[in-house]
């Protein structure tokens, strides 16, 4: 999903705070679902995909107002909730509130996994163009990248695609490359000609250039 | 004590919980469960051992041993193995090399992925909004911001770890070590060094 | 050193993880440290998993959330200590004693 999560790019954040300290609990209801988390199974949200997933969903406000700790739980309780090992009944009667969980999946990605995993397409040195999708599903595929050209660097072998290991149960793998992009080809030619950026993508991100 | 005793010391008053943990050390070693040192010894690895000095470890090696480096950059996952280093979130890790001309900046735009068991924890700027968004934008700039200033003509890489792959820096060996230790070499490299957020 | 639990320890992760600066762990009195060397080696001593100290760190942050996270680090040990048979509540209790008689 084109979320708030995928900020690679984004300008008006200002300086980099090196000092700052991450409060552990900011508000009532974070009490109540660590209480929780602790009392039932975690070993279901073991998925990192639906769990990354799941941060992602959340409210842009809440994402960018709220510390890392703060969106591992709401992840989890959100996860909790939607798989139904509690129900938000339970989690708001414990604060005696609302509790800010993540909007609902609005689809997977829609891809089917090949029967088997097929000879990497592209080699170390293929000109490659990043595919124009946009899918309201889990993706590792940057915006920032998206339609630009690029060159690999090195091919990685295979693993799991993020796009349905959020969704299914389903194992899609396919190989994941490292790419280089020229700073002008993601910013224009006004950008610093001296930078360059390595992104790591899958297979089905990408289409020879 | 002698009340006459002008450069007695009063310790401030202990705590309850402080009494609690002095009370629990004394028992647990009159009964053996811990060994004289063996506190001291946890502690001083947890505080200078696990985390950023493993990866210091590393460079410190490919600093000293030329054949080390070929295989950590060829290599990196196998590599940090020979000295011991491994796990989770270290299954796949590729070490990119500083060069006077190249600089190389690790990132994750997407959420907090970081190479912990080189590195321990992220830290939290590592994780926050700003870094993510603007290091693969303006990383000069940002470098710049941070306390590197690098010319025009170095050229800066950044590493979006947007898969599976985790990046660790191999800093630049300083000028005037020559003759140093390996163990001497480790306490010269810093965290940010193999972020790639300073320099050595 | 390395100790078995050490990769237990280092992924601890939410509330229940070690206060850190910059990933660096704080101690802010010595005795902080020394609790934590202490609940390693007793784990480790033993021969238990890093969670079953966890488990009951975790109880008691949830217990007393407001308080001071390594006063919760003592009690869990105190409780690990206690469940597992290492002492009985009346040693540590004479130890406290002792500990306060000698402070004074």
């Amino acid at each position: 999903m084109n979320g708030v999560h995928d900020l690679g790019g984004m300008d008006g954040f200002g300086p980099v705070d090196v000092e700052a300290n991450e409060p552990v609990f900011h508000h009532p209801w974070e009490r109540v679902v660590f209480g929780l988390v602790v009392a039932t199974s975690a070993q279901r949200l073991r998925n990192v995909h639906r769990f990354r997933h799941a941060i992602e969903r959340m409210d842009p406000k809440h994402y960018l107002s709220s510390s890392y700790y703060e969106h591992w739980l709401t992840a989890t309780a959100t996860l909790l909730v939607e798989m139904g090992i509690v129900t938000l009944a339970e989690l708001e009667a414990g604060v005696g509130g609302c509790i800010p969980l993540s909007a609902p999946v609005r689809a997977d990605s829609g891809i089917s996994p090949a029967a088997s995993v097929a000879a990497p397409r592209f080699a170390v040195g293929s000109p490659i163009v990043v595919r124009n999708l946009h899918p309201l599903g889990h993706t590792r595929c940057p915006r920032y990248v998206r339609g630009r050209r690029g060159v690999v660097t090195r091919v990685d072998g295979v693993f799991a695609l993020p796009d349905v290991a959020a969704h299914t149960s389903q194992r899609c793998e396919q190989y994941a490359y490292n790419v280089r992009f020229d700073s002008r080809e993601l910013w224009g030619s006004a950008a610093d000609s001296a930078v360059a950026v390595y992104v790591d993508l899958w297979e089905s991100y990408l289409e020879a250039s | 004590m002698s009340e006459h005793d002008d450069d007695h010391h009063h310790p401030a008053p202990l705590s309850p919980v402080e009494v609690r943990a002095l009370a629990l050390e004394e028992l647990l070693k009159k009964k053996g469960v811990i060994q004289e040192g063996f506190i001291d010894a946890v502690v001083s690895a947890y505080e200078n051992d696990i985390g950023p000095m493993n990866g210091a470890r590393v460079v410190a090696r490919a600093w000293v041993d030329p054949a080390y480096k070929a295989r950590l950059l060829a290599n990196g996952t196998a590599a940090i193995a020979e000295l011991g280093f491994g796990g989770p979130e270290g299954e796949h890790l590729v070490v990119i090399e500083n060069t006077p001309t190249v600089h190389n900046a690790v990132v994750c735009t997407l959420c907090s992925c970081y190479p912990w068991p080189v590195l321990g924890l992220p830290p939290n700027w590592y994780k926050s909004p700003p870094y993510r968004a603007r290091m693969v934008r303006e990383p000069r700039v940002l470098l710049r911001e941070m306390g590197l200033d690098l010319p025009g003509s170095v050229e800066i890489r950044v590493w979006d770890s947007s898969a599976e792959i985790r990046y660790m820096v191999l800093p630049e060996r300083p000028g005037g070590t020559e003759g140093k230790s390996e163990e001497e070499l480790a306490a010269l490299v810093t965290r940010d060094s193999m972020i790639g957020t300073a320099r050595l | 050193m390395t100790t078995r639990v050490d990769a237990a320890v280092t992924a601890m992760t939410g509330p229940a993880a070690p206060p850190r600066r910059n990933g660096e762990l704080v101690f802010d009195a010595p005795w902080q440290g020394r609790a934590f060397g202490m609940a390693v080696g007793v784990v480790e001593r033993l021969g238990l998993e890093w969670k079953v100290f966890q488990e009951r760190l975790i109880a008691a942050i949830a217990a007393h959330p407001e308080a001071p996270y390594y006063d919760c680090w003592v009690a869990a040990l105190e409780r690990l200590v206690l469940d597992y048979g290492a002492a009985t509540a009346e040693e540590m209790d004479a130890a406290r004693e002792t500990v306060r008689e000698t402070s004074e």
